[in-house]
């Protein structure tokens, strides 16, 4: 029976350790182009244009082709939205970015979130042990450590990897198209099947290189 | 308050934070998830798509969120009393170490807390106005305001010490703070801003005309308050520009309720004038035009909320029927906050049960008894439709009216991550802690002022601009003075209390001024303005309706002779209320109109009997250029209609006979 209770607490300990792992890990903060305070700052009037709110989105450092045109055309016709490329797109970049980030999440958040969490399994833990009237040696605690960090290396290292890069993109299409709310969700989506496949290809390389 | 109780507050403190932070995590990640896993679609076709920006998951989350952060307590405060007395540590705050670790944490949390918040509402924002160069005249503003303010609660607490055992000289003090708030809030012959005044008055005109609201007429915002004005219209004892003398009337009530609240709770006067300046500063001059101008700001729509809380303090009951019968009563005064406070209470009972304020059987029986008596109202209404001429009134309009507006995201502004509204959050969770920790009526008060903000705040939460969050602002701070009053109680020594008044003083009176520096003062100069052009208890709706409408209104009754009129024009509403016409189509103000079934709802009849003869706008049949408007020059529907109407008719309306503003039109078949 004690061996049982003991195999049984590892398995729980191992579970819970590489829970926390994988939230520890995916609750990370990042940082991203600030689609409501970044601006295009065209260089023959000096005029200036939030991204977000003129449709324009920079989900990767620097703008793609799509965007590209985009900025040049509204730094040379004031223009926003054209669709079907009606605009003759000017042959050299008139533009410079004056980029804003913003944080998602914090290190506070984090901590304070795994803290709860080890609280709450500490306490479940502590609860079980108290009703099986069981004291389990420290060296399981120990042993399920060190288990829960290969399992978490071998095993869940990639699937948190992708959850966290799955969320970096979530954000990044959140905060554009929030700060994009005034021309209505409609005319936002319109661009749906280019941002979409921009995404992809980030998410391709931050699951890739990271 | 001793060392003991100071630790004990910061480490309640500490757990408000944990809970409030963890909150604003949740929520900023999880609507993103939402919105990115499961995208919303627009269902409906507009005629302004830019103002359809659905939001299926920002108030279903902040909902459950905060009901399982209310779970959360309740399960926080029945362990912790057993863990302290497992580990035989009721003396933990003793322990030096425990103290230092509590401190820390305190400065963690609340460094984390802050940096999740923005800048005060439109703090620093000049609109409507023009910033002065003199910047000197925004600094002295803040002081005179700040002075007037303090000398006012120092009078009249001294005032209230002396009048203490007096109950004639106690009812003064009453008197004497309605008069301050009616001062404060009065303008001289009531000014409105017609496009919003617009979406009141149409639907009263419509029922004082005799249509039914939701089944043939269109209403934004009135349900109760709408048939209400409609009755006092027919009973001779109300008339269109003395609406803002009713709300007026509101915002007094409103005010003066917060105070007697505080006061009573508190049963200190200087809490809770503070609390009663603090209110009118955040909710009537944070704002920023003329609160009265504005019909659906603050009293009209919190007052509901505000009186309840009043009338729960009087019952002490959770589920007495006068409370109950009173929600029924005065939820659907405006139809969202109906819905909010009928959720509202539901969760107080909620609440109350897991408290075990209530037993399972009461508290079922309060909610059938709930049902009843709303079921009750609805039909009694109906019933005087019915015995008045009138259609009854469709509750599945009622519903489909709601679930466009929810489904559509119609006019939802999506909520900023960075919020000042988060401490509106860290508030909610206060009072639940403060409820759960040791139940009493006044902590039921609390609790159900929370549960009110909470939902009253969806529509802020839906529509987040921060001007909603101010009109919510009244429930809010009134929170804050009645939690604040429960930790005064520990606070014995008065230099102690003078330093926390001086502080809430700064924290809710001087910092609000000085964040709307250079709204707020040129509001008060505009209130002194008006007043000294005299008449200042004269009608100046009336006035400008005579002098905007003079010749529209010959126009139409010389060329329209019969008793219902196709106006289409951006000033409908004024033009059938000169007229005294009916209206042809089922929408009165015209600009409620958003979506192509609205348009089908609006010109049912319309397309039925194809009017020879109706009124437009020059401008829509190009017969003048743009011209002064009376209204907002917002969206503009009369365009649509009149396409809408002609191609259904299959007919041309032709200009004959034009003012500067408004033609004519015959009807010629194609």
């Amino acid at each position: 029976m004690k061996s049982l209770l003991n195999i049984l607490l590892l398995l729980t300990c191992l579970t819970l350790f590489c829970t926390l792992f994988v939230f520890f890990y995916l609750l990370r903060p990042f940082t991203i182009i600030d689609h409501f305070k970044t601006k295009v700052v065209c260089n023959t009037n000096n005029a200036t244009y939030e991204i977000g709110p003129n449709l324009i989105y920079i989900f990767d450092d620097k703008p793609d082709g799509r965007t590209e045109k985009n900025i040049r055309k509204l730094c040379e016709y004031a223009i926003i939205n054209d669709y079907n490329d009606t605009y003759k797109t000017p042959e050299n970049k008139n533009y410079r970015l004056a980029t804003q980030y913003v944080s998602y999440g914090s290190w506070g958040d984090t901590v304070l979130i795994t803290t709860i969490m080890i609280i709450v399994f500490a306490g479940t833990i502590a609860m079980a042990l108290q009703f099986f009237k069981f004291s389990p040696q420290p060296i399981i605690f120990a042993l399920a450590l060190f288990f829960s960090l290969v399992v978490f290396g071998i095993f869940l290292f990639q699937p948190a990897k992708k959850m966290y890069c799955k969320r970096q993109i979530i954000a990044k299409l959140g905060n554009y198209k929030r700060s994009a709310y005034g021309h209505g969700l409609q005319r936002i989506d319109q661009d749906s099947k280019h941002f979409h496949a921009v995404l992809a290809k980030l998410y391709k390389k931050c699951v890739g290189t990271m | 308050m001793n060392n003991k109780k100071v630790d004990s507050v910061v480490f309640y403190t500490n757990v408000v934070l944990i809970f409030t932070n963890v909150w604003v995590f949740l929520y900023t990640s999880l609507i993103d998830f939402f919105n990115f896993s499961f995208p919303p679609h627009v269902t409906e076709t507009f005629y302004r798509e830019a103002v359809s920006f659905p939001e299926p998951y920002e108030m279903p989350l902040y909902i459950m969120l905060s009901f399982l952060g209310v779970l959360g307590l309740y399960i926080f405060c029945r362990i912790i009393p057993f863990i302290l007395q497992k580990l035989k540590q009721t003396t933990a705050f003793r322990n030096p170490s425990i103290r230092l670790i509590n401190y820390i944490l305190f400065f963690l949390l609340a460094t984390l807390f802050l940096t999740k918040l923005s800048a005060y509402p439109l703090a620093h924002e000049a609109y409507p106005y023009t910033i002065r160069s003199n910047n000197s005249f925004y600094y002295l503003s803040i002081l005179f305001y700040a002075l007037t303010v303090a000398v006012l609660t120092f009078e009249l607490a001294v005032y209230e010490k002396f009048a203490r055992k007096n109950r004639i000289l106690s009812a003064l003090l009453f008197i004497a703070v309605s008069f301050i708030a009616a001062i404060f809030t009065f303008e001289a012959r009531f000014p409105i801003s017609p496009h919003d005044y617009g979406y009141f008055f149409g639907p009263v005109y419509e029922v004082i005309q005799g249509k039914t609201l939701f089944t043939n007429a269109y209403t934004d915002y009135g349900f109760y308050a709408t048939l209400f004005f409609a009755l006092l219209y027919k009973l001779r004892l109300f008339d269109f520009p003395q609406l803002p003398v009713f709300i007026w009337f509101l915002f007094i009530v409103q005010y003066t309720i917060c105070f007697y609240l505080i006061y009573k709770v508190s049963r200190s006067a200087v809490l809770a004038l503070l609390g009663f300046f603090a209110i009118i500063t955040i909710n009537y001059f944070s704002y920023s035009v003329l609160p009265i101008t504005i019909p659906q700001y603050s009293a009209m729509r919190r007052l509901p909320s505000i009186l309840l809380l009043f009338i729960f303090f009087k019952v002490k009951k959770i589920d007495s029927k006068v409370l109950i019968a009173s929600v029924c009563l005065v939820d659907f005064w405006i139809v969202d906050v109906g819905v909010s406070i009928v959720l509202a209470y539901s969760a107080f009972l909620f609440v109350s049960l897991l408290s075990k304020q209530i037993s399972l059987k009461r508290f079922f029986i309060a909610i059938a008894t709930l049902i009843f008596f709303q079921a009750g109202v609805f039909l009694l209404i109906n019933s005087v439709h019915i015995l008045a001429g009138y259609q009854p009134i469709s509750l599945a309009k009622v519903f489909h009216s709601l679930r466009l507006h929810a489904g559509t995201g119609l006019t939802m502004i999506p909520i900023d991550f960075n919020n000042f509204f988060w401490v509106f959050v860290f508030v909610f969770f206060a009072s639940v802690l403060v409820y759960f920790r040791h139940v009493s009526t006044i902590t039921q008060l609390i609790m159900f002022n929370g549960m009110l903000t909470l939902f009253n705040v969806l529509y802020f939460v839906g529509r987040s601009h921060p001007t909603n969050m101010l009109d919510n602002s009244t429930l809010f701070v009134l929170n804050c003075f009645l939690i604040l009053s429960q930790l005064l109680k520990h606070v014995e020594k008065k230099y102690a209390k003078l330093a926390v008044y001086i502080t809430l003083f700064v924290v809710f009176i001087v910092f609000p001024v000085y964040f709307r520096r250079y709204t707020l003062p040129e509001l008060i100069i505009e209130q002194y303005n008006r007043i000294r052009a005299g008449n200042v208890f004269g009608l100046q709706v009336k006035a400008d309706l005579v002098r905007e409408f003079e010749h529209e209104k010959k126009l139409i009754l010389k060329h329209i002779p019969e008793e219902s009129a196709l106006i289409l024009d951006r000033e409908d509403v004024f033009l059938f209320i000169t007229t005294g016409k009916k209206n042809l189509l089922n929408v009165n103000p015209q600009s409620a109109i958003d979506t192509v079934s609205e348009m089908q709802f609006a010109t049912k009849d319309v397309v039925r009997i194809c009017p020879e003869t109706i009124a437009v706008d020059c401008q829509v049949v190009s017969k003048c250029k743009e011209h002064k408007t009376y209204s907002k020059k917002d969206w503009y529907m009369a365009p649509f209609i009149l396409k809408e109407v002609q191609e259904k008719c299959g007919a041309k309306y032709i200009p004959t006979v034009c003012t500067e503003k408004l033609c004519i039109a015959k009807k010629e078949a194609l």
